[in-house]
């Protein structure tokens, strides 16, 4: 009982650890879902504070323009009063623009305009200019006018540039503005991205890409960011939320910070979470997490659970297998005659119980009774049939009554030892001749020639037994018994009056015994001529007898046919079983006259 | 002699009160200014997170915004059925020059981009308007019906915003200077209303007489002075 709990117990333990696995793998999934977006997150403060420091060194780098003396004389003779300068200073002011530029290095701009302090662009880095544009509404170029150092994000023709812009001042007052652009293009996608690995970064203008860079082989697309731009779109300046794009990948959305964002400029960096499975559990453990477990307690607990589950089976199985495997050996060594039942408990002492009355009862194995066992009469008669008349013995060879065997061996058991008692069902037993097998062997008489009326009386008497209700027990030794002395009337014993005790005859009947027969039954049953004859005639008569009670017609039966059949048979069974003769008998079987075969040994 | 002499001096005379009255005979000129409040004037980006960087240069004082009046719009109102005069309205700089814009009820007005980049204006509440890139040297021409005013944006720059007014009786437009000053060239003498404009509002009002032949100089005007919305 202790064992199939400790079975509830692993059950159990089992099913918690399970149930335990698929929490944790879904507190897990939350987990990577919630780092990412911490992620994504840490990710857009980092490009934030990276293109703010990038600005401020764009910022730093046009110092060297705006401090240019070129640069200064030029945009002071056109502010104020001093009129516009003539288109030759402007190209040479444009020449040394791209002078400047081209020292930037990384920093070298796309776009550079040189201001004057009324907004109008005196040279850029092309060496025409027009001399009527004017900048000086732009938020960039009015801030650099009053004298602050300002960046800005501008769309200039439908491209996307990073603007920035410091003040020139010369002899005291401000004369202008230098102005400097960098178009958003891949190469900040990719000097982004090296600060942010791992990430996948667009730029886009509206739902058009300018800019992207991938974080990997496994990193999201371009493509993948693309998709979900305008939803971000929708979201910019609403929500700092990231935005999922499919099975675990998320992105996060900022619009850019300057001007351009009011058209819808900015930019996406998108990320794939890992996949957490039952076997990703695992995936972020560290050697330290592994060295700071409770070793004593992890390995302590399931073994010491271990040997109490042991424990409880070997007290509960495995001992009482023991004890039945060594009671087993020395059974059949017969150092033992019995099981020791009281040692064991619960089912194996049910089992030594059983083994102990099959001992006690005799039981063998039923192979060897088959060995043993009376043929099949029909069987053999079968085996030898040569014509159609199966009419006499033609019952199923399942159905055949078993012949018995009866064994003469006098010496075997004293007659006076001690009586082992057939389990007989006398209330199914309403034959006078099962009341014949209360008399003692030694007293019982055979009949060597019975009356062919006696003989249908009782085979009519046998269908009404019920042969599958009989167990399979040793057949009764009849034994003297004071108490069972036969009276005057009783019929005479004979050798297979035994046998008439059995109801079934489907069963082998290993234990049957005769131990005396007498001397009158063996010379009637011996082969002599005389005593075969006459012995075959009461069997034809009881048989013709039987067949009419029946209701059989008995047209065309003859004693010579019948003869022959008998003969065959007797050679059969005589053969099989080494029988010295064969006695049969007739019986009813499905309505109608059957015989069976009892070899008789010497 | 003289008889002939007093006709031909009555019909002059007649002529010119008909000339006169139709406004074709003589164009005149109005000048103007306004007074500038200095807390108006001064326009602030500072509270516009759209930038990393707006630090101070550390070696100069900061230039201080004494206002350009880009947000201001002289107008005239009168019985006149010619076209309107100097209504005519531009990107330039970067933004509307100036952003506040009129129109007489029923015609058209036009918006030239005189950047070198492109614009693209919107008319908030307009019907029938439809925001298209302008680029530069290109223009938008509007259709102004009864109502208004109309809130003017660009769907690429953010900073740049204006209205426009559609006005029933408009004779003629100016643009204020930085300081303050607006001029009226070819208007025919007569009455008129002198309205300053300024944004949404109408922030000045005063009639005023274009008399023949000589230029009409106006007292400056206040911008709360009979300012109504």
């Amino acid at each position: 009982m202790l064992s199939r709990l400790w079975y509830l117990v692993l059950t159990l333990a089992v099913g918690g650890a399970l149930a335990g696995a698929f929490l944790n793998k879904s507190a897990a999934s939350r987990e990577a879902d919630f780092q990412l977006e911490e992620q994504l997150r840490r990710d857009r403060v980092e490009a934030e504070l990276w293109m703010r420091l990038d600005a401020r060194l764009r910022l730093d780098a046009l110092a060297s323009m705006a401090v240019e003396p070129e640069v200064r004389q030029t945009l002071r003779s056109s502010s104020g009063h001093a009129g516009t300068p003539k288109s030759g200073v402007r190209r040479r002011l444009s020449i040394k623009l791209n002078a400047l530029n081209t020292k930037l290095e990384e920093g070298r701009g796309d776009l550079v305009f040189a201001v004057d302090n009324e907004g109008e662009v005196v040279a850029t880095l092309e060496k025409e200019t027009s001399g009527t544009e004017q900048l000086g509404k732009m938020p960039l170029v009015r801030d650099a006018l009053r004298g602050f150092m300002r960046d800005d994000v501008w769309v200039y023709n439908g491209e996307v540039y990073r603007m920035a812009a410091r003040p020139v001042f010369d002899g005291g007052r401000y004369v202008g503005a230098i102005v400097h652009g960098i178009k958003v293009s891949d190469e900040l996608a990719r000097r982004l991205g090296a600060k942010l690995p791992d990430a996948s970064i667009v730029f886009f203008y509206g739902t058009q890409l300018i800019a992207s860079h991938s974080g990997g082989t496994t990193a999201l697309t371009s493509t993948e960011l693309m998709d979900i731009v305008p939803v971000a779109m929708s979201t910019l300046g609403k929500s700092t939320d990231s935005l999922e794009l499919g099975e675990r990948a998320r992105a996060v959305a900022s619009a850019v910070r300057g001007g351009a964002a009011h058209a819808n400029v900015g930019y996406l960096i998108g990320r794939k979470g890992s996949t957490v499975g039952l076997g990703g559990l695992f995936a972020n453990t560290f050697k330290e997490d592994v060295a700071s477990l409770p070793w004593l307690i992890v390995i302590g607990i399931p073994l010491l659970l271990l040997l109490l589950g042991l424990g409880v089976l070997y007290l509960e199985h495995d001992k009482a297998v023991l004890i039945l495997r060594r009671s087993a050996e020395s059974l059949e060594k017969k150092e033992l005659t019995s099981l020791p039942a009281g040692q064991l408990r619960r089912h194996y002492r049910k089992i030594a119980e059983s083994v102990n009355n099959a001992l006690r009862a005799g039981v063998g194995f039923k192979e060897d009774a088959e060995v043993r066992a009376a043929v099949d009469l029909d069987h053999v008669l079968n085996t030898t049939r040569d014509s159609a008349d199966t009419g006499y013995f033609g019952f199923p060879a399942g159905e055949a009554p078993t012949a018995k065997r009866v064994s003469l061996d006098g010496d075997s058991e004293p007659p006076n030892g001690p009586p082992v008692e057939p389990e007989a069902e006398p209330s199914s037993s309403n034959d006078a001749g099962a009341q014949e097998t209360a008399r003692p062997v030694s007293t019982a008489t055979a009949r060597p020639k019975r009356t062919p009326s006696s003989r249908p009386q009782r085979a009519s008497s046998w269908p009404s037994r019920a042969p599958s209700t009989r167990q399979p027990i040793a057949a009764a030794v009849r034994q003297p018994d004071p108490a069972m002395t036969p009276m005057p009337d009783d019929p005479p014993t004979r050798p297979n009056a035994l046998l008439d005790d059995y109801d079934g005859f489907d069963q082998p009947e290993e234990n049957t015994q005769v131990k005396h027969v007498p001397q009158s039954l063996l010379e009637a049953s011996a082969p002599g001529e005389e005593g075969e004859e006459t012995h075959f005639r009461d069997v034809f008569d009881q048989f013709v007898a039987t067949q009419k009670e029946c209701g059989a017609p008995t047209s065309g039966l003859t004693f010579d046919k019948f003869v022959r059949k008998l003969h065959s048979a007797r050679s059969q069974v005589m053969k099989r079983h080494n029988a010295s003769a064969v006695r049969f008998t007739v019986y009813v079987k499905d309505g109608r006259a059957a015989l069976k075969a009892s070899p008789v040994k010497q | 002699m003289g008889t002939l002499k007093n006709w031909i001096m009555l019909g002059g005379a007649c002529a010119a009160f008909v000339l006169v009255a139709f406004g074709a005979v003589s164009a005149e000129t109005i000048e103007g200014s306004i007074q500038p409040k200095l807390h108006d004037a001064a326009e602030s980006d500072e509270g516009r997170e759209d930038h990393y960087w707006r630090v101070w240069n550390g070696a100069l004082p900061e230039r201080q915004n004494v206002g350009d009046h880009d947000d201001v719009l002289a107008v005239l109102t009168g019985k006149f059925t010619g076209p309107a005069i100097g209504c005519t309205f531009r990107f330039r700089g970067g933004a509307l020059d100036p952003s506040t814009l009129a129109a007489r009820t029923g015609t058209q007005v036009r918006v030239e981009n005189r950047d070198s980049f492109t614009h693209q204006l919107a008319v908030e509440g307009l019907p029938g308007f439809t925001p298209l890139e302008a680029g530069p040297g290109k223009a938008r021409v509007i259709s102004v019906p009864g109502g208004g005013p109309w809130a003017l944006s660009d769907d690429v720059y953010g900073h740049v915003d204006g209205y426009l007014h559609s006005m029933r009786e408009l004779v003629a437009c100016a643009s204020v200077t930085p300081s303050g000053k607006f001029r009226f060239d070819g208007v025919p003498p007569g009455p008129y209303s002198l309205r300053i404009l300024r944004g949404a509002e109408q922030v000045a009002v005063r009639r005023v007489t274009v008399p023949a032949g000589k230029t009409l100089l106006v007292d400056p005007l206040s911008m709360s002075e009979s300012g109504r919305k």
